[in-house]
């Protein structure tokens, strides 16, 4: 991952504090690991924003998913934020995509661990 | 497999078998053969006492061969009519008795003939090899190398004598008198098992083997090898071996195919050897050459390949010079001019039609795959010649010559050479030899392939797909065994009434479809103008033969269901389709991806086209798609992985679960 690519994902959020609800960054989960809340303790509302929050700083492609034609960010925001079933896969995609820049992060960076 | 040895004689060394009634032929036909390397006339293969009753076929000073029959009074005679053969190179002689006439052949050709009486030839003398007891001969004594020698007493022809001057013989075959292949050995593989007595001090030396073929439509062959065996490849003491071979290349033969591989799967020059290739004019060919006419690849300074369009008629010499522990195939090939695959299969026949027989190394058990050997063989030297231009020039589309030698092989136009060059392998020559030997026909799969792509101008997803399956699986399909027997159906082809007639037209086979899916159906073109879209395969309505004996690969959405209602790819099943292929729920597309995202799934296609079981084909699958994965994030862009990590996760497969077939079906595709 080039660095400038690293320092976008640093910057973008994965989820939010345990204790407080407040948002945080990839960067701020590999300093505090144990401080970030998984999907399963968030309301469906606030992991929708988390995403729409990554997909509004440019993490979004334009894509085709079932028979639901080509799905760009205005419809996807809608949909995730309808609850439908082409939202939510594209919730739990987004989710899965901030995870696995935190486990790449976390084992490729220096002290990422 | 083993280097080939032959036995070198010299200082007076020759070899004897011992008198015998089995060469007793008196006034009826008679045969023999043999093998040799000279540079100085020599008896070959004699029995015969001076001024005596006995036949003998020699060679004089100036290279004139000669087989003789007498009674002791007298003698019959077929000389060349040519100086020839005292160049050191590999020769091979043939004398045939058939009633009164005597035919020579020299290298496979007729050289000579004469008829009159039959006389009795009979004495009581041994048979010499490399020898005469005519002591009035100028060459008692061969000086030179010696092997696959046979006597019959038959009249040998056509395939029984091209198998037996190349010394494929098993030793059960009728008439077979005596027969020495001179392998690091003396024994006699006829019934007679009369050995090969030495006299004086012979060896046995290690020679680069070669074989050599022509046929009808202006074909000509030639294949020279080392196959060491594990030991003899690390060997001290290594010899350098040379061996060449003259090729002649008649007018209007439309290319000249030579190649070089080092004898392994993967594509190599091998190491240490040195090729040359000459034309008539005294041309070598030693640099790079990338023209419409003329194509010449080199690897380290040395032709690795040469193709020629419409050649210079004449000889061509091809020499190769590699140290004895060099493992490797010179394959040339005169591509013919109609009819290449019965011309060439003919012609090899003799040759490679038993493989049993090819002992002497190459022939068997390199180069695997479910490719016989005949066939791999006879693509050898254009599938060389194809993947060395790809990993020379690295671009299949600018090789213009390939593609025109490609295309007469396996009469497709030029274009479509062009297409499919960048899809012959570049890292295995099995499978690059599997995809020549489809497109031209060489191998005609037995199971059947049927690709439906709906390629629905309003619905951009189903255009995506069948835009790399075109561009990727399409040419897969022309370069393979299925290349002649398959059929496609796309956008408004890809109609309900189509798909069943496809489908019901074949009871074993595979059918690759794309479009839209739910859980229950497969749609395909419009139903009506502008209408919806018809659904093309549908869950309790298609016949049963639709379903018996086929793999289902569905690269759509749903059909791979697997709720309290089986869909489409379990019902297909339970209907008798021999395995499926899907994704049991949604997956996403996105454009700027389509090419990796179509290619994990394409590997499906691949994997089962190659022979591959389903087990495997899923797991290659699945090895694309995390290969990938791990390319997307390692690049940062995790979106794209974990849409592909999502589409993975819903391919369903007879490997994920029991009710979408059997895990060890496979194409039957010989």
């Amino acid at each position: 991952m080039t660095p400038e690519r690293t320092e976008w994902h640093l910057a973008l959020p994965v989820g939010r504090r345990r204790d407080t609800g407040e948002p945080m960054t990839l960067s701020d989960a590999l300093r505090e690991p144990d401080a970030l809340a998984s999907p399963t303790e968030l309301s469906y509302e606030d992991r929708v924003e988390v995403v729409v929050e990554r997909w509004s700083r440019g993490e979004w492609t334009d894509t085709y998913y079932g028979t639901d034609g080509l799905v760009d960010l205005p419809r996807a925001i809608a949909e995730a934020r309808a609850g439908s079933d082409l939202g939510r896969a594209l919730v739990e995609t987004t989710e899965r995509s901030a995870a696995l820049a935190l486990r790449h992060l976390r084992d490729t960076l220096p002290g990422g661990a | 497999m083993a280097v080939r040895y032959g036995a070198e004689l010299v200082n007076g060394a020759y070899l004897m078998a011992l008198a015998s009634p089995a060469f007793d032929f008196g006034t009826g036909d008679f045969t023999v053969t043999a093998t040799l390397m000279t540079t100085s006339g020599c008896p070959v293969v004699t029995r015969r006492a001076t001024g005596g009753a006995g036949w003998a076929l020699s060679i004089d000073a100036s290279g004139i061969v000669t087989f003789l029959t007498s009674d002791g009074g007298n003698l019959f005679a077929a000389s060349s009519p040519q100086p020839q053969l005292l160049d050191g190179a590999c020769h091979v002689l043939a004398g045939v008795r058939s009633g009164g006439a005597l035919t020579l052949f020299v290298d496979g050709i007729e050289a000579a003939s004469t008829s009159g009486p039959a006389v009795d030839v009979d004495n009581d003398l041994a048979l010499s090899l490399g020898a005469t007891q005519d002591t009035s001969a100028p060459f008692p004594r061969m000086t030179g190398m010696l092997l696959d020698v046979s006597v019959w007493a038959t009249a040998l022809s056509g395939a029984a004598l091209d198998a037996a001057t190349f010394g494929r013989v098993s030793g059960a075959e009728p008439g077979l008198r005596g027969a020495w292949s001179l392998n690091y050995t003396t024994a006699d593989m006829s019934p007679f098992q009369n050995p090969a007595n030495m006299v004086g001090p012979v060896l046995f030396m290690a020679c680069i083997s070669c074989v050599w073929a022509a046929g009808g439509n202006d074909f000509a062959f030639v294949r020279m090898g080392n196959n060491p065996n594990a030991d003899e490849a690390t060997a001290a003491g290594a010899m350098t071996l040379t061996q060449s071979r003259p090729v002649v290349v008649p007018a209007g033969a439309p290319a000249l195919a030579v190649s070089i591989m080092a004898a392994a799967d993967a594509p190599a020059f091998p190491a240490g050897v040195t090729l040359s290739i000459t034309d008539p004019q005294g041309t070598r060919y030693s640099n790079d050459v990338n023209t419409p006419t003329l194509f010449v690849a080199t690897s380290g300074g040395q032709p690795w390949a040469l193709l020629a369009v419409d050649p210079l008629p004449g000889s061509w010499t091809i020499e190769v010079t590699a140290p004895s522990t060099a493992a490797f195939f010179v394959d040339v090939q005169v591509v013919p001019s109609a009819d290449v695959v019965t011309t060439v299969e003919a012609a090899l026949a003799p040759l490679y039609g038993t493989p049993a027989l090819c002992r002497e190394l190459h022939d068997t058990a390199l180069l695997g795959g479910w490719l016989d050997v005949l066939t791999k063989v006879a693509v050898a030297a254009l599938v060389g010649v194809t993947v060395a231009g790809l990993v020379v020039f690295s671009g299949g589309a600018a090789l213009p010559a390939v593609a025109a030698g490609l295309a007469a092989f396996a009469a497709v136009t030029i274009g479509e050479a062009e297409t499919m060059l960048p899809d012959v392998s570049t890292t295995s020559l099995p499978l690059a030899s599997g995809g020549v030997a489809g497109l031209a026909g060489f191998v005609v799969a037995v199971d059947r392939l049927l690709l439906v792509d709906a390629n629905v101008d309003a619905d951009p997803a189903t255009q995506l797909i069948y835009k790399r399956r075109d561009k990727v699986l399409y040419p897969y399909v022309t370069l393979s065994p299925f290349s002649r027997n398959q059929a496609s159906l796309v956008a408004d082809q890809d109609t309900r009434a189509n798909v069943a007639a496809q489908l019901s037209g074949f009871t074993s086979g595979f059918a690759t479809m794309s479009g839209h899916g739910m859980a229950f159906y497969l749609t395909g073109w419009y139903l009506t103008p502008n209408g919806p879209l018809q659904e093309v395969l549908t869950t309790g309505r298609y016949a049963p033969a639709e379903a018996a004996g086929k793999i289902f690969h569905m690269f759509a959405c749903n059909c791979g269901y697997s709720g309290a209602s089986p869909g489409l790819g379990i019902d297909l099943v339970n209907h008798g389709a021999v395995a499926f292929f899907g994704y049991s729920e949604p997956f996403q597309l996105p454009p700027a991806e389509y090419i990796v995202f179509c290619d994990c799934d394409i590997e499906i296609d691949k994997a089962l086209i190659d022979g591959d079981d389903c087990a495997t084909a899923y797991q290659r699958a699945r090895a694309k798609y995390t290969a990938a994965i791990s390319r997307y994030i390692a690049n940062g862009d995790t979106l794209s992985a974990a849409r592909l990590q999502a589409n993975l996760n819903v391919l369903v497969a007879p490997s994920t679960n029991a009710a979408y077939g059997n895990p060890a079906a496979r194409l039957q595709i010989t």
